[in-house]
């Protein structure tokens, strides 16, 4: 377990986060999710860029680690095959850091689209 | 496929740190298992086998980040700090892998060479106290060595009062039959002494005594190899008889496996009465015995020499028609085996040595360079109050690591390396099959990459972290103290050329002797020819006239054969380090003293030999086949003209006398004389020769087959002539000529070989170094040269600054290199061949080469000077 205490104001170090950390982050936001969840969801938002098994749980040990995630029960709703899963959920310092890199990558974004490398809507220009 | 991929994920998984496996194993397997069916099982593979490291090192970590330099203590610290190193040296993986294959292949040349130079020179032989053997051999005046006639071996045993035993032997062949296919066998003939000499204890059975010399027994003692692959390892064989060339003998041992020389090379040995009575009632009869000597307790070579002086002096007054100039040679038993080996092996360890300084400077110049860039880290730790024991600690980690990484490389390169040498069998270096790495020489060797890497990596870090943190923070390159390393690293760079230098000179000057020595006319045409021995027994053929009618017979046949030009019978054949030399009279002949007579080389040859290995006819004829068994017509080549004829035309001495001394039969007339062949090699011109007509006298000769493709293509024909012949005659010592030829400079070659590569190498080394040295350099120096060009300083003039820099620490490396060239001269000396230490050619040649690989490299860095844009500098600069 993580020595160090942490809040809101610690947020800043652990940002940026790597692709496969803010993969992980985003689809948590939606609720807790077991590892090969989180892996469905990466597929299904991009075709491209899918996180290998190994990556993907190391980064959600690492996530762990720092107090980013943490482990939770399995939900009522689960599939029985589900049940023996692990499940993870962001911790409040998790929620927090994910939001600051959104909003990292919204203004890196933004930055994009001044630079007509975006159309306003996301496509490319 | 799937099964495949399945066991490679599987083994992968187990790799991991336990901790994570137990974690996720049932899910990563249910998530492979997810992932094999949607086809995506080789990149889930993949990517298992890329976490693998990084798992591992976050578990070193214990899943904290190291990055706190405060606190450190104890074990946890000591493992993050090993962690922080091993990261850290991944994070560079170029660096830490030029730094770990350069380290490694230095270190590994130089265990590799101790390696076999510990086998060759330094190993004790198996023989105990070893330093007490001693050879010896006739002498008789300046350049005359004969080995011991038989009765002189006798009074020497009996008279010395020097050696402990004395002992003595001989080389012999024997062909054996009876046993599967006929083979000729190496025998020694030993006198019973010889294995007391040597404290030679049998497998099985025993050995030669004094009886067996008394009754004349024909007794053999096998050798192991022998034992094992003709009699099966048979115990029984032990008292049994068997045929050697047509007799008898009874087998009473057999010698262990890996006997030492003089006794190893041989499948029999038998007692020393095996020598004809001739040749043991005769004090002037030399049949080849060399004497082996123990000393006793205390006394050394000198005080040896000393006393055979005196035996030597009372057999001369005894005995002066054989032993008037008569005098006893000996040679420690070390300087006779190793002999010649031993300059090639110390110029290796000399180039190993000059090459291990290299990578040293090599590893000095990259780590002073990382260090350098590293000042800003040293800086931000110290600052974060790392205390110097903290860094150094780090540092020493991580010089630790690349140390242990380079041991790996280093051992893998040297036992390739020893591999590769001894399968070549260079110049016949003797027991170079023992070599191994050692691992105290390996450790030594590394130590020493060790200590530079520490003093390059450490020093600099320390000094840094000396320095206040906030000047260094403060510049914006954090290059702290970079004149002064500039200096060092352009000291390395230029030590890093003078070694390579020295490694290029080395190999240059052994090339140039090797181009001069077999640029030497041998005399005869070696392309093409195959030469094999055809030991005819003489049980079997007792007269000359039925060896020759075998030898003609298959001569006949070969020559049928398609594929070849000529065939001949040649004894003995030249280059193949066997000889025979008669002694001729000197009576009727002024030019040759009357009681040393004059020694000439002499032969047996068919009389197609001459046209068959391309020697010239100078004047008269060669032989042509009419030649009868008393024949006295003999061909002498030019030399012996010279000698014993001086200034004297090769067409004015035909039809001469020449007599072999104690000779009674009528003298030889010179019927033609044909040019001279070395004999001996490249090396020594040789004495003269004298061909007789193979009807005369026929000894086991070799046949030399000239074809006009590839020599050893004819092998299988032969045998089969062979076999119509008789099947009981082997065919044995199979080889060409050129073979013959190339390994009379083998060990030359070797030294060429090994020096060109340390050489290369180096200059690869060197000129990497150069380069980064320059680029460093333009690097720092980004500011100022684009104030000069913003001040008008032309772009050109800037970049031949650079390449004239580059050219300059060259050309002083190469200064400093070239002083070896006197060095060279006295370590190479006995192997160099027309050519002196201190060659012009090879000089100017290295210099030039290297000057311009050096002048290339400097372009890089000096095309980065092209493209420093002045304006940017200055608004950087502002």
């Amino acid at each position: 377990m993580p020595r160090r205490r942490h809040d809101a104001t610690d947020v800043e170090r652990y940002i940026p986060l790597r692709p496969v950390e803010f993969q992980i982050v985003v689809s948590l936001g939606r609720g807790p999710r077991h590892g090969y969840r989180i892996l469905q969801d990466a597929e299904a938002r991009s075709a491209g860029s899918v996180p290998g098994l190994a990556t993907l749980y190391r980064a959600l040990r690492r996530l762990t680690g720092q107090g980013l995630t943490r482990e939770v029960p399995a939900p009522a709703n689960a599939e029985a095959d589900d049940e023996r899963r692990r499940y993870f959920d962001l911790t409040p310092l998790g929620r927090a850091v994910a939001r600051a890199e959104a909003a990292r990558l919204r203004a890196l974004l933004g930055e994009a689209v001044g630079a007509r490398l975006l159309d306003a809507e996301g496509g490319v220009s | 496929m799937t099964t495949l991929l399945r066991v490679c994920w599987g083994v992968l998984l187990r790799l991991y740190p336990a901790d994570l496996r137990r974690e996720f194993e049932r899910e990563l397997r249910w998530g492979f298992d997810q992932a094999l069916s949607a086809g995506r099982g080789v990149g889930e593979v993949a990517d298992l086998a890329r976490n693998l490291p990084g798992a591992w090192l976050e578990r070193v970590e214990s899943g904290d980040r190291v990055f706190s330099m405060g606190g450190g203590g104890g074990m946890d610290g000591i493992r993050r700090d090993l962690a922080y190193a091993l990261r850290s040296l991944l994070r560079r993986p170029g660096f830490t892998a030029v730094v770990v294959i350069t380290l490694g292949i230095g270190v590994g040349a130089n265990a590799g060479v101790f390696g076999v130079l510990d086998a060759v020179l330094l190993d004790p032989f198996s023989w105990e106290d070893e330093e007490e053997l001693v050879f010896m051999w006739e002498s008789y005046d300046v350049d005359q060595a004969k080995s011991l006639s038989y009765l002189n071996f006798v009074d020497w045993r009996d008279r010395n009062r020097v050696f402990d035993d004395l002992g003595a032997h001989t080389y012999w062949t024997f062909t054996l039959t009876g046993e599967g296919d006929a083979a000729e066998l190496t025998g020694h003939v030993t006198s019973n002494e010889l294995y007391r000499v040597l404290g030679v204890t049998p497998l099985s059975g025993r050995l030669i005594t004094a009886e067996d010399e008394a009754e004349e027994a024909r007794v053999v003692l096998l050798s192991e190899g022998l034992w094992r692959e003709r009699f099966g390892a048979d115990p029984g064989v032990l008292g049994r008889s068997i045929s050697l060339s047509g007799e008898p003998w009874e087998v009473v041992g057999v010698l262990p496996a890996g006997v030492d020389a003089p006794l190893n090379g041989a499948d029999v040995y038998t007692p020393i009465t095996t020598l004809a009575a001739g040749d043991r009632a005769n004090r002037g009869s030399h049949p080849g015995l060399i004497g082996f000597g123990r000393l006793r307790d205390g006394v050394d070579l000198e005080a040896a020499a000393a006393d055979m002086e005196r035996v030597t002096a009372a057999l001369a007054e005894e005995h002066p028609e054989a032993n008037r100039l008569a005098g006893a040679n000996l040679v420690s038993y070390r300087d006779r085996y190793i002999g010649s080996s031993r300059n090639v092996l110390r110029i290796l360890a000399i180039g190993s040595g000059l090459f291990l300084l290299l990578v040293c400077a090599n590893v000095a110049n990259l780590l002073v360079a990382r260090s350098t860039a590293r000042g800003r880290e040293v800086a931000v730790r110290a600052a974060l109050g790392a205390g110097r024991g903290r860094l150094a600690r780090l540092f020493l980690f991580e010089v630790g690591i690349l140390s242990a990484a380079a041991a790996v490389v280093g051992f893998g390169v040297a036992a390739v390396g020893l591999e590769v040498v001894s399968s070549l069998r260079p110049g016949d270096l003797p027991r170079i099959e023992n070599a191994s790495v050692d691992p105290r020489l390996f450790l030594i060797s590394l130590a020493l990459g060790a200590a530079t890497a520490m003093t390059c990596g450490l020093v600099p870090a320390l000094r840094a972290s000396r320095t206040s943190p906030q000047s260094t923070l403060r510049t914006a390159g954090g290059a702290g103290g970079g004149r002064r390393r500039g200096v060092v690293r352009r000291g390395l760079v230029v030590t890093e050329v003078a070694m390579a230098t020295g490694l290029l000179v080395g190999a240059g000057l052994m090339a140039r002797s090797v181009a001069n020595l077999t640029g030497q006319d041998t005399g005869l045409d070696t392309d093409g020819v195959l030469v094999a021995r055809v030991p005819v027994a003489e049980a079997d053929y007792p007269t000359s006239d039925d060896r020759a009618a075998v030898y003609r017979d298959l001569i006949e046949r070969v020559n049928a054969r398609p594929g070849v030009i000529s065939a001949a019978g040649i004894d003995p054949v030249p280059l193949d380090s066997n000889n025979r030399q008669f002694t001729l009279s000197g009576a009727g002949i002024p030019s040759i003293d009357d009681e040393e007579g004059l020694r000439v080389d002499t032969y047996t040859a068919t009389p197609d030999y001459f046209t068959t290995m391309d020697i010239s006819i100078v004047a008269g004829r060669a032989f042509d086949g009419s030649e009868s068994p008393d024949d006295r017509r003999v061909l002498i080549d030019e030399r012996l003209v010279e000698r014993i004829w001086p200034g004297e035309a090769a067409s004015d001495v035909l039809g001469r006398v020449l007599r072999f001394r104690g000779d009674d039969a009528p003298p030889l007339t010179v019927a033609g004389v044909v040019g001279h062949v070395r004999h001996y090699g490249f090396r020594e011109e040789g004495r003269g020769q004298l061909y007789l007509p193979y009807t005369v006298t026929v000894w086991a000769m070799s046949l030399v087959v000239r074809t006009d493709g590839d020599p050893l293509a004819a092998v299988a024909g032969v045998r089969a002539d062979l076999a119509d012949v008789d099947p009981d005659i082997p065919l044995t010592n199979v080889g060409t000529m050129s073979d013959l030829v190339d390994r009379q400079t083998a060990e030359e070659r070797l030294l060429v070989g090994g020096l060109a590569l340390l050489g290369l190498v180096g200059v690869a080394l060197a000129v990497l170094g150069l380069h980064a040295v320059l680029v460093f350099g333009v690097l720092s120096r980004t500011r100022e040269i684009g104030i000069r060009m913003a001040l008008g300083a032309r772009r050109p003039a800037v970049v031949r600054g650079i390449v004239a820099e580059g050219v300059l620490l060259t050309c002083v490396g190469i200064a400093l290199g070239s002083l070896a060239s006197f060095g060279a001269e006295r370590v190479m000396g006995a192997l160099l061949f027309g050519v002196g230490g201190v060659d012009p050619l090879t000089l100017s040649t290295v210099a030039l080469g290297f000057a311009g690989v050096a002048a290339i490299a400097s372009l890089g860095p000096a095309r980065r000077v092209a493209s420093i844009d002045p304006a940017a500098t200055l608004r950087a600069e502002g």
